[in-house]
């Protein structure tokens, strides 16, 4: 979304996402680079609110009402540089000329701590339960029955690399 | 509220983080930090965080373990969000071919517990007529899907439970507006049953769902229908109920197997703290038949091969479709030993040809 002066406005991204929202975060995971995140409820609510057609200050009073507390608007910028990072802005905002990178540290060195809670993107990295298995070989897979005691098991095959052991013709089993 | 004792070991720390755990609002438990870096990985690597974060404390993440935990809980939560819309797009793409399938574990278990974070799941199993296996196969390969779906056309003898008979007391549940065919409670938990023992009960988690599932069992419960079959198996189904019970403060009051439940081998409850110690792997372990050409010329790695692949108690018991009574297991696991020792050579001439 631009605007007349050319600049651009941020616009969240919509497609291929899956959200869930918990006590004070939003889970969200993009179903084009199966990662999932974790928008704590200040980087949710700029993120929520990124419709294209809204401004950083707009963002910020956005902002500043919904936790009743006054924004500065190198917050909102801590937070789209980090959407924009995790790919969950379909359109970026223009940075204004001269306007040095933000980090959470320089925030606070600055003295911009606020009411407000920083913004925070967290890529969920949390090991999977016991679903992926130990590779096994292709013999093994084929040596194995659909009426074995559990099947065929769904194993990952090594090689051939991301294939699994699963259901073949019959009571047979195979790498695919 | 309940402190389990400094001396705990990992596999009776694990039971007592899950004691309840499956429950709406599940009793606090405090656990000391070095308590919580033992059970942590347990609990990480088994799929079981979720439930444990909910005894130790929603709220209060003090500890790098604790915060796993939690993190383990989004991870379970985002994720069935995204499975439940491959089990819609499943439904709809299987049913369009003339096929209607039952949905097993997984989501089929997951959406009875308080909140969907607390369950987490992968695969989903497909339980389909033989005769419609190739058309499902065709189904699923006529477009492009990311998500893992597992077929299967029978089960454990010892289920004991055709398809078209699972099928005529399955139930539609709703997802979405979308329904799902998932089989009814009777057979199901006397599935999950089998499916524990036949895994050597490694997975906590699957000992919660059976937990649930009997506490979950009202009024129209059918037990008949659930231990229908021969007695041997349905005293199995019992035990699982028993360990469930007796491990994990299960409530079986009322139940036809409270009498069993509080009556189990000894050897049957050491089994499964022992395997919980262990945390994960052992069903899936790498075939020591596979991996002996490779190990031979590692003694160190050689022994650790053959302890891995010693059955243990309940899994020998199993695959000798022994009772489960108390008299003790060693001859049964030297037993299953000698039962697989065809597959063994088996794969062993398989590798040899292809090292």
């Amino acid at each position: 979304m631009k605007r007349a002066n050319g600049h651009s406005l941020p616009k969240a991204r919509k497609d291929d996402l899956v959200t869930r929202q918990i006590t004070g975060e939003l889970l969200v995971y993009d179903l084009k680079r199966h990662k999932a995140f974790c928008l704590n409820n200040t980087a949710a609510t700029i993120w929520k609110n990124c419709n294209g057609k809204r401004t950083v200050s707009d963002l910020a009073a956005t902002l500043s009402n919904d936790q009743e507390s006054p924004t500065d608007e190198k917050v909102i910028w801590l937070a789209l540089d980090q959407l924009e990072k995790s790919y969950l802005l379909e359109t970026r905002a223009t940075r204004p000329v001269g306007l040095p990178a933000i980090s959470r540290r320089s925030l606070i060195r600055a003295g911009i701590l606020t009411a407000v809670t920083l913004p925070l993107v967290t890529m969920i990295t949390s090991p999977v339960a016991a679903q992926g298995a130990t590779p096994i070989t292709d013999v093994v897979c084929t040596g194995r029955h659909q009426s074995d005691p559990g099947g065929c098991g769904n194993n990952p095959c090594s090689p051939p690399a991301g294939s699994k052991c699963i259901n073949g013709p019959g009571n047979t089993c195979k790498c695919a | 509220m309940f402190t389990p004792s400094a001396s705990s070991g990992a596999g009776n720390l694990i039971a007592c983080l899950l004691t309840g755990a499956w429950r709406q609002n599940p009793d606090p438990l405090s656990l000391s930090p070095e308590q919580l870096s033992i059970a942590a990985p347990l609990l990480l690597s088994t799929g079981a965080a979720a439930l444990a974060w909910t005894r130790i404390g929603r709220f209060d993440v003090t500890t790098n373990d604790l915060a796993a935990l939690r993190e383990g809980y989004r991870k379970h939560l985002i994720d069935a969000a995204v499975h439940e819309l491959e089990i819609i797009d499943l439904f709809q793409r299987v049913r369009a071919a003339g096929i209607e399938p039952l949905l097993f574990k997984g989501w089929a278990l997951a959406r009875r517990y308080p909140d969907a974070g607390l369950r987490p799941y992968g695969d989903l199993d497909l339980w389909v007529r033989s005769q419609e296996l190739e058309l499902l196969y065709r189904t699923l390969a006529a477009y492009d899907y990311s998500y893992c779906v597992e077929p299967h056309i029978t089960f454990y003898p010892q289920y004991e439970r055709s398809f078209d008979e699972v099928m005529s007391k399955s139930q539609l549940v709703s997802l979405h507006g979308a329904q799902i065919r998932v089989p009814g409670d009777e057979d199901h938990l006397r599935f999950i049953c089998l499916h524990f023992l036949f895994h050597g009960g490694w997975r906590p988690l699957w000992l919660c769902d059976v937990a649930l599932m009997v506490e979950s069992a009202d009024s129209g419960f059918d037990w008949d229908r659930c231990l229908r079959g021969n007695r041997k198996y349905a005293d199995w189904v019992a035990c699982v109920v028993g360990l469930a019970h007796q491990l994990l403060g299960a409530d079986v009051t009322g139940t036809p197997v409270a009498k069993r439940a509080k009556s189990l081998p000894r050897w049957l409850t050491n089994a499964v703290i022992r395997q919980w110690e262990k945390g994960p792997g052992m069903s899936f372990a790498e075939n020591f038949s596979f991996s002996l050409p490779r190990r031979l010329l590692k003694p160190a790695a050689l022994a650790t091969s053959f302890r891995e692949h010693w059955r243990n108690p309940i899994q020998a018991s199993v695959e000798m479709n022994a009772s489960f009574t108390d008299a003790p297991r060693g001859l049964i696991q030297f037993g299953s030993l000698f039962l697989r020792l065809p597959e063994f050579f088996r794969y062993f001439g398989h590798e040899i040809r292809r090292t």
